[in-house]
């Protein structure tokens, strides 16, 4: 039956071929709209989940203050539970080809990243900013003032400290600490926050009001839960919006389920002339199981391998265009698959469940009439 | 709280309930007016119209006890690490707030009125003249009524889950049966759990394997019938409260959920099976072979019925006493010794 | 096992809702080994007699019996699987167009279980029991009327049926290709099937092979003669 049913689609192979091509088509739409939020998500959760359990920054009048390095370190690292503390220097500046994130970075830190210290003329800079760059690496800072920290600036690796960063340092510029301060306008042994890791991870809430009560000066303090929370809300709204790319999906599968139920209504005279041959309702029903996984199954398959592909293939650069609204060169980006399985799954069961049921009933509704009667109406000549 | 295996229970859900609704309409209307001797166009119609709803009833099995198992793989694997302090299932039904125990309670009878559903008309089937069209519409409009009841219970149960405030999974395992609580499970001594399962498995064994061999003996039927459910109800305690133990290496860990975690072979599935198995197929002999006794025509059906039912209801038996009683076994001849 | 039909009564309803009786009060047996034939006038009714006595569709009065079972009264399920037991070659063959004609003669035999080089050998078998073994390569839809028809009774026999009812299977032929089909329905009757046979063709109602004769009129069955 199963390899008659395989016949039974190639009798009309244009048709099959078409009605594959659209279910592929929206198992791609969709797959897409839903696989790239969650994705994204899972990904800057495992970044988040690599960077600091807490995060301090100052906070005044103004908004955020920079905070004095060596007086704060002193501070956070007698709260008990911390482990370590250190001081980070970064923010936005002009750059080549628009705004780039100056990291000033010390020995330490660019040896947790693998790469040389940057001394002062010197800078790493990310793929972004590399591609945009004809000759020196010109930056203006918060003041206006115009920088150049490096003449000839070396391109960051596709993967620092054992990971793809292309995400992340894509358009950033490592420097000096004491550069970076000069191009974002901060005194001398000020940070822009305080990074903690914390004995028990767990309990970093509970440390919020201990700093908050030690340090000298009003600061917001951020856990890593906070982060991944704030993240995953902004992907969510980003997610939403990517979202209505698929109402247009939803109308084809309803456009689609509609022209199979009335394909299969049409041919109510072929239900009665098998059943008339001796084939009973559980017979009639099997050979359009199989003839409706025979079109489906391969169909489906494909747009959600191509979906897959399309958002997890490592290097993949679309996504910055579409989902972050990233102008110019956009990063690569390696994703991470974590539930993308369950999410095909999803689209699949999302698109193949209605199709089937299309098929079906009708044929379950002709299967179980009278064959003479069908027959008289619309039999095959 | 919209996790993808919810949304499958969901979308499951809904549509055996729609199913099974539209067929207890032909059900209602199979009881008010079918007249098999009458060949006039309404009985031509309500006839097509029922094999319409028969196969509906049976798509409706199927997808309730798909989602019943998306559910229980919700509950024991993917919904603990959402919750705080869930440790397994136990803690997620904690955070549903005694929801989650009616709704499975609600879904085992919906899930047992299918079944019964499923066997009058398989039965039906192999008369020409569907004796138990009635018998099947009455089935049907209890399947109906209870449906979608343990399909809301669920949802709401879903929608209590409260993934905001931390559980405490051990106190819900532990303290009932240290402070020998007054529910059933809790109160009662370990040895009457497990008397009462040797006695019982006594009881199917011998029962479903009389019943293998002559599927028309007289009375065993309803032993298999009432011996299957209390077998289930009784190993279900026993495994819980003494047998658990050897799965776990730990004494006094009685916790039923932490059976379908990775760590322990997600062995609560095929045991959960085997239970089931037991008390749906004793049962469904006893069932069969009422029907049989009332509808000659449908004896031998009857009775192939009421075979297949013992000689699965003995194969549920032995994986019980292979999954729950074989660690227990194996680590007595191992130490020497019971644990406790 | 015989085919009886016991005070079968037919009436159609038409679009507008009126009824008009076609068959009124047929008592009738066919036994085994048997070729009937009913003859009449177009529209009298013959079609329906075929498709009632086939189980396709159920008498308004009365009861159509295969042996000692009330087909006519197995709900509908039952006689989807009592058809089985049925060969019916219509009056307009209904082959399924994009196919051949061996993939036609397939058909009936899908859902039974029988391997597939076995399935071939009896198509091939009967089409060149119907003198249409050349066609078996063809579509369907290439064929002569005269060539659909003799594929659907081709088709009809392939199941190797208790029960083989054939409407006008002679219309539409030669006089050689008429022959060979009567000689395929004698050949059927002597493997101890019931053959009923429903025609106007007077090379058919001539037929030294038929056995019984029967004139369908005003909605009732009028035997003419015996052999």
């Amino acid at each position: 039956m199963f390899a008659w049913s395989l016949r039974d689609v190639l009798r009309r192979p244009g048709e099959a071929l078409l009605v594959a091509a659209a279910l592929a088509a929206l198992a791609l739409v969709l797959g897409v709209s839903l696989l790239l939020p969650g994705a994204v998500r899972a990904t800057a959760a495992r970044l988040l989940e690599a960077g600091p359990a807490l995060v301090v920054r100052r906070v005044d009048a103004a908004g955020l203050a920079p905070l004095p390095e060596s007086e704060s370190l002193a501070v956070v690292r007698g709260v008990r539970g911390v482990l370590t503390a250190r001081g980070r220097v970064f923010g936005s500046v002009g750059g080549p080809g628009g705004p780039v994130t100056v990291i000033g970075v010390d020995a330490a830190e660019a040896a947790g990243l693998g790469i040389d210290a940057p001394s002062r003329g010197d800078a790493w800079v990310g793929a972004g900013v590399a591609d945009e760059l004809a000759g020196a690496l010109v930056l203006r800072g918060v003041d206006g003032r115009i920088v150049e920290p490096a003449p000839t600036p070396r391109r960051l690796p596709g993967t620092v400290a054992g990971t793809a960063a292309g995400f992340v340092l894509h358009r950033a510029v490592l420097v000096d600490r004491d550069v970076a301060r000069e191009l974002l306008g901060l005194p001398p042994d000020h940070v822009c926050d305080l990074a903690l890791e914390v004995r028990h991870p767990e309990e970093a809430a509970a440390m919020v009001p201990d700093l908050t009560a030690a340090l000298p000066f009003s600061v917001v303090v951020e856990t890593r839960a906070d982060a991944v929370g704030r993240v995953a809300a902004t992907t969510a709204r980003r997610g939403s919006l990517a979202a209505l790319a698929s109402l247009p999906a939803a109308l084809a599968l309803a456009v689609l389920i509609v022209a199979a139920a009335r394909d299969r209504a049409g041919r109510r005279g072929e239900v009665a002339l098998l059943k008339s041959l001796g084939w009973t309702t559980a017979d009639v029903l099997r050979l359009h199981c199989a003839r409706a996984a025979w079109i489906a199954v391969p169909a489906l398959a494909l747009g959600a391998a191509c979906a897959w592909a399309l958002v997890l293939w490592p290097g993949v650069r679309w996504p910055g265009i579409w989902f972050f609204g990233w102008t110019g060169s956009p990063p690569p980006l390696t994703l991470d698959p974590d539930g993308a399985a369950l999410v095909l799954i999803e689209v699949v069961g999302l698109i193949g469940a209605p199709w089937l049921v299309a098929v079906l009933w009708p044929a379950l509704r002709a299967a179980t009439a009278d064959p003479g009667e069908l027959l008289a109406e619309d039999g095959p000549a | 709280m919209l996790h993808p295996l919810i949304l499958a229970v969901l979308a499951a859900d809904l549509a055996a309930v729609a199913l099974v609704v539209a067929a207890a309409i032909v059900a209602l209307r199979v009881l008010l007016h079918w007249r098999p001797e009458s060949a006039d166009a309404e009985q031509l119609r309500l006839e097509r119209r029922r094999e319409v709803a028969v196969w509906q009833a049976g798509v409706a099995a199927l997808l309730f006890a798909s989602a019943s198992i998306a559910a229980i793989v919700a509950v024991a694997s993917a919904l603990p690490a959402l919750v705080p302090g869930a440790m397994c299932g136990t803690g997620v039904l904690e955070a549903m707030g005694g929801a989650g125990g009616r709704a499975i309670l609600l879904r085992v009878l919906a899930l047992g009125s299918l079944g019964a559903l499923l066997l009058v008309d398989g039965l039906d089937r192999t008369a020409p003249r569907a004796p138990l069209a009635e018998v099947s519409a009455r089935t049907l409009l209890i399947a109906a009524a209870l449906v979608p009841i343990a399909a809301w219970s669920t949802w709401s149960a879903f929608l209590q889950l409260d993934v905001h405030h931390a559980v405490d999974c051990c106190a819900a395992v532990y303290d009932p049966v240290a402070e020998r609580g007054t529910g059933l499970f809790a109160s009662v001594d370990d040895s009457v759990w497990l008397g009462a399962t040797v006695v019982s498995t006594l009881v199917v064994v011998a029962s479903a394997a009389r019943l293998a061999a002559r599927p028309d003996a007289r009375r065993w039927p309803v032993v298999l019938g009432s011996g299957g459910p209390l077998l289930a109800i009784a190993a279900g305690g026993a495994l819980v409260r003494v047998l658990s133990a050897y799965r776990y290496g730990v004494l006094a860990h009685h916790c039923p959920w932490c059976l379908f975690l990775a760590e322990h072979g997600r062995v609560g599935y095929p045991l959960l099976l085997a239970l089931w198995l037991v008390g749906a197929e004793g049962v469904a002999a006893w069932l069969a072979t009422a029907i049989g006794e009332r509808h000659a025509g449908l004896a031998p059906a009857a009775r192939r019925r009421t075979r297949r039912a013992a000689v699965v209801a003995l194969a549920g038996v032995l994986g019980y006493l292979v999954l729950a009683v074989g660690p227990a076994l194996l680590w007595r001849w191992r130490h020497g010794t019971w644990l406790g | 096992m015989s085919l009886r039909a016991d005070g079968v009564r037919f009436v159609r309803r038409d679009s507008r809702g009126d009824e008009r009786p076609v068959l009124d009060g047929i008592d009738v047996c066919f036994e085994p080994g048997e070729l009937a034939l009913v003859s009449g006038p177009s529209g009298v009714g013959k079609s329906t007699l075929l498709h009632l006595l086939a189980g396709l569709v159920r008498p308004t009065a009365g009861t159509v019996w295969a042996g000692e079972e009330p087909v006519s009264r197995f709900v509908a399920a039952h006689r989807d699987r009592w058809r089985r037991q049925v060969g019916i070659a219509f009056q307009s063959p209904h082959l399924l167009g994009e196919l051949t004609v061996l993939e036609n003669l397939l058909v009936p035999l899908l859902p039974r279980r029988i391997a597939l080089a076995e399935q071939r050998r009896r198509a091939r078998e009967v089409l060149a029991r119907v003198g249409a073994e050349p066609l078996a390569g063809r579509v369907a839809t290439e064929l002569s009327g005269g060539e659909r028809q003799r594929v659907g009774l081709a088709r009809a026999l392939v199941g190797e049926p208790r029960y083989l009812l054939v409407d006008e299977p002679t219309a539409h032929q030669d006089d050689a290709a008429a022959a060979v089909v009567i000689q395929a329905l004698a050949h059927a009757r002597d493997g101890g099937a019931v053959v009923v046979c429903a025609a106007h063709d007077p090379r058919l109602i001539g037929a030294a092979a038929v056995d019984r004769h029967h004139e369908l009129a005003a909605g009732r069955l009028t035997p003419c003669s015996t052999r």
